[in-house]
């Protein structure tokens, strides 16, 4: 059965109703999904989330038990692994330890049949594209982390996949390496216009590399978006929790008149900005970034909506200056600023106000 | 940490029993060769122009041989199914894989022989098929050693190969396989390549435990099927020629350890990939 994915024309990938159960485990539920052409796009979610499940099952390695699996317009949903013409980057690499690099790139293209003169060509060609030449007759184990990783990205880019999936693929390197292969791995997609699906953890790779995110959670999506889209018009507590640090307070809909009136658990009305459709009595969070947040001493006169506190902590990050900040209800709010020559310091222990700009308030929903 | 004195005290034990019980009498027999009331080499002599003793030593590395490839032709694919089983799964057929472990080889040998045997289960019923006069010859015979001793090695096989399939990261082949390779030439290229040394340990366990092969040449064999073995225990308690002998089982230790020894060097080469 071949069918063609209804809106198909620009999506590389499109999932429909795909779930997936393992026993009586449900790892993905129902998930709809479309990957554009070209984009460099990421899985984002904690582990059990259903993330790695979504990638095995674009790569094949897991067979859906409901739904379909659209590639390149085409129904691949019963199309083997070894059929779908992908490649996939790996956390531990997966190169063959027992070969040297240049077999290991060398690898895809014999399958292909690619006569031995072009495959030299292209394996030194792929090898200088990663900023690895020469390496070709060492084996994957006289190579560091970070240079297996760029193998085993030369073995996929080398037979032209149109569509490339990355498993973790910085998950085993340290946190310096991670930053370069990042930058390396967003100008490959640049350079090369690969599609890439991306798996990760860490919201930060995330954020900095990705065209789109999907924060993904038990085995359902939350949310689709750009990095700023999800930073700064989060669908829900858990995405504004998940992506970047937040302040959240909870509170009720008491009253809608231009801004959103929330009145708050503990006492009190903040106004802030909500762009759905609520109504009086919802139950709502209102999401503060810690970087909208000033913090003044707590006499001072303002019309902006804020919070009353002890300061208890103020930690400086070279760059920027941390304060922490014990609500009376006992809740934690952080604030952060930009550290400077001269900056006025609260003395620790003292009754400080957080206000902010109503705007930088936005209301989100209780899931229900 | 463990002090120098504890580490003796622990290890003493097996050292006084392997001493007395194995050493000591490996000694008596390296020195039986040589001396039989005065030093001599009457006995090595007596092995180098003996054709029988040729005649058995070839005999013996046919066998051995011969029996390790059966049993690597049939361990093999059995390691790679269980490698693929759940570890519930795995553990029960590691249970029928260790079977023959439970019983004696002797009583093994004579189960084989009712199986085997003119008038046994086989022969039996390929008669009901072929007439009673029917039969196929499957003992005293090179194919009744095979058997009995193919169905001893089996485990010896099975265990290292599948160690060796099981330590291979399944990410290799999955990567293999999304590269595009089908199941052949993932076998040919990955899974085969990376279990040579689990393969190596099993021949070489194979090979040395089948040149001392004593009771299944002994019961299931023919006349043309002598090993080593059988020479020592003839030349020990039906001539009580003892210098023979022990110079036929030094012999015969000299070939084991030299064969590890060389299995052992490309089994390190193997590793070292």
């Amino acid at each position: 059965m071949t069918l063609t994915a209804p809106d198909a024309a620009d999506a590389m990938v499109t999932l429909k109703g795909v779930s997936k159960s393992f026993g009586t485990v449900e790892a993905l539920k129902a998930v709809d999904l479309s990957v554009p052409k070209g984009q460099f796009f990421s899985l984002l979610g904690p582990s059990g989330s259903g993330k790695t499940t979504l990638l095995n099952l674009i790569s094949g390695s897991f067979k859906p038990t409901a739904g379909r699996v659209f590639i390149d317009g085409q129904d691949a949903t019963d199309l083997h692994a070894s059929k779908r013409g992908l490649g996939m980057v790996f956390q531990h690499y997966a190169l063959m330890p027992h070969m040297s690099i240049f077999d290991n790139i060398a690898f895809p293209l014999k399958i292909r049949k690619v006569p031995s003169a072009e495959i030299k060509r292209r394996v030194e060609e792929v090898l200088e594209l990663v900023h690895l030449p020469g390496v070709g007759d060492r084996r994957p184990k006289e190579l560091s982390g970070g240079q297996q990783q760029r193998v085993s990205l030369a073995r996929c880019i080398v037979y032209r996949p149109s569509l490339i999936l990355m498993d973790e693929p910085l998950g085993a390197l340290d946190k310096k390496l991670r930053k370069e292969m990042q930058l390396e791995i967003s100008r490959l997609h640049r350079e090369l216009g690969i599609t890439m699906v991306y798996v990760t953890h860490d919201q930060e790779e995330a954020l900095t590399m990705s065209d789109q995110i999907v924060v993904m959670r038990d085995g359902q999506i939350e949310q689709i978006g750009t990095a700023e889209e999800l930073y700064f018009r989060p669908a829900n507590p858990y995405t504004a929790d998940f992506i970047g640090d937040s302040n959240l307070i909870p509170g009720r809909v008491s009253a809608l008149n231009g801004s959103v009136q929330v009145a708050l658990q503990d006492g009190g009305t903040i106004a802030a900005l909500s762009e759905e459709g609520l109504s009086v009595g919802d139950g709502v969070q209102i999401l503060i970034r810690p970087e909208s947040a000033i913090v003044q001493k707590a006499d001072t006169a303002s019309d902006m909506p804020g919070l009353t506190g002890e300061l208890t902590d103020t930690m400086v990050f070279g760059a920027v200056v941390k304060h922490f900040i014990r609500l009376p209800n006992g809740r934690m709010f952080e604030a952060t600023e930009i550290n400077r020559r001269g900056l006025e310091r609260l003395a620790l222990g003292a009754q400080v106000r957080v206000s902010w700009r109503v705007e930088d308030g936005l209301v989100l929903r209780n899931r229900v | 940490m463990l002090t120098h004195k504890s580490t003796f005290l622990l290890l003493l034990p097996l050292t006084a029993i392997v001493a007395v019980f194995f050493l000591y009498p490996l000694g008596l027999i390296v020195f039986n060769s040589v001396n039989d009331g005065e030093w001599t080499l009457r006995g090595y002599e007596a092995l180098f122009n003996s054709r029988l003793i040729a005649i058995v030593l070839q005999n013996t590395f046919e066998i051995a041989i011969g029996a390790t490839l059966i049993s690597l032709a049939l361990g093999y694919p059995i390691a790679m199914h269980l490698a693929r089983q759940t570890p519930k799964r795995r553990a029960l057929y590691m249970i029928m894989v260790m079977l023959p472990f439970w019983t004696s080889i002797l009583v093994k040998s004579f189960a084989l022989a009712i199986i085997l045997g003119e008038n046994g289960l086989i022969n039996d019923f390929l008669g009901l098929f072929f007439g009673p006069d029917f039969f196929i010859p499957m003992m005293f015979n090179r194919v009744g050693v095979f058997v009995g001793m193919v169905n001893y090695l089996l485990p010896f096989m099975i265990l290292p190969i599948l160690t060796s399939l099981m330590s291979q990261d399944p990410a290799l082949r999955k990567a293999a396989e999304i590269m595009g390779a089908g199941p052949t030439r993932i076998f040919l290229t990955i899974t085969l390549p990376l279990s040579l040394t689990g393969v190596m340990a099993g021949v070489l366990m194979n090979v040395v435990l089948s040149l001392g092969m004593y009771i299944t040449p002994a019961l299931l064999g023919g006349r043309k099927d002598v090993m080593m073995a059988n020479l020592i225990d003839f030349y020990t308690r039906k001539t009580l020629d003892w210098q023979l002998a022990s110079a036929i089982a030094v012999s015969l230790l000299v070939i084991s350890v030299i064969l590890a020894a060389f299995l052992q060097r490309s089994r390190g080469r193997g590793a070292a990939l």
